[in-house]
């Protein structure tokens, strides 16, 4: 990877419109940070999420480290109720899956894909832990 | 598929045009042989010189396999840098939906607020 800008202007655009298409079906705020952390990238994930201010309730930050071969996704207390856990855990298995076949743009707008369908369900209010 | 015996109209076109093109090039051919035949006799044409002898035996090829190599290399120009895992990242970070004040203030956070505490989301390695 040569030094300077990680995505092309056509890759960028494509992840910007990911991201449009994703908080437009959800509503939810979705922010993506590639780059370089030092130390451990989950507190840094969750620091970046914490900047998103008022929007950090509603949001949604994916952090991609593509030295360490990490992907964090941190979701804000109202985000975490429409996109839970185990939704964010399938996308980010399935974007770690194209970032290891070298494709980080498919990888982030499928991801991105990914957690808008499931946040766009409508969150269940209610569940009988017996049935 | 269409009864047998009964050819679709594109295919006869591609058969008649095909019949015509041969047809035409064997005439061609023809009538050029007895007219290429009268430039063979005589004495043969002056010498190659070193610079001539050079472009064709040398300089062709390298044009050749230099045009070969930047068709083959083409794609890849067009579609930019590519990640390699493994490698190292020179790259510069790039934020998609940056807040304002971007990466330094975020750096400057101390204390997380309760809507990220509270809230959850996953991680994944490759």
């Amino acid at each position: 990877m040569p030094a300077g800008e990680a995505f092309t202007a056509h890759q960028a655009l494509q992840v910007r419109q990911a991201i449009a298409a994703a908080e437009a079906e959800t509503g939810l705020t979705f922010s993506v940070y590639v780059g370089r952390v030092h130390g451990d990238p989950r507190p840094y994930a969750m620091q970046l999420h914490a900047a998103l201010a008022d929007q950090a309730d509603r949001g949604v930050l994916v952090l991609i480290e593509p030295e360490a071969r990490r992907v964090e996704v941190v979701t804000g207390e109202t985000a975490r109720r429409r996109l839970d856990d185990r939704a964010a855990g399938l996308a980010s298995l399935s974007m770690a899956t194209s970032f290891a076949g070298g494709d980080l743009t498919g990888g982030i707008t499928n991801g991105l894909r990914m957690m808008a369908q499931a946040a766009a369900r409508p969150p269940v209010l209610h569940q009988h832990d017996s049935d | 598929m269409n009864a047998p015996g009964r050819p679709r109209p594109f295919v006869r076109l591609a058969a008649a045009v095909t019949t015509a093109a041969t047809g035409g090039i064997a005439t061609l051919l023809l009538a050029a042989g007895p007219v290429a035949a009268v430039g063979e006799r005589g004495t043969p044409g002056g010498k190659l010189s070193a610079a001539e002898t050079f472009a064709i035996f040398v300089g062709a090829p390298v044009a050749a396999a230099a045009i070969i190599a930047f068709l083959v290399v083409l794609p890849s120009m067009v579609r930019g840098p590519r990640y390699r895992p493994g490698r190292s990242w020179a790259s510069a970070s790039r934020w998609f939906g940056e807040p304002a004040g971007g990466e330094v203030a975020a750096e400057a956070i101390t204390s997380l607020p309760p809507a990220t505490v509270e809230g959850g989301g996953a991680s994944a390695r490759w």
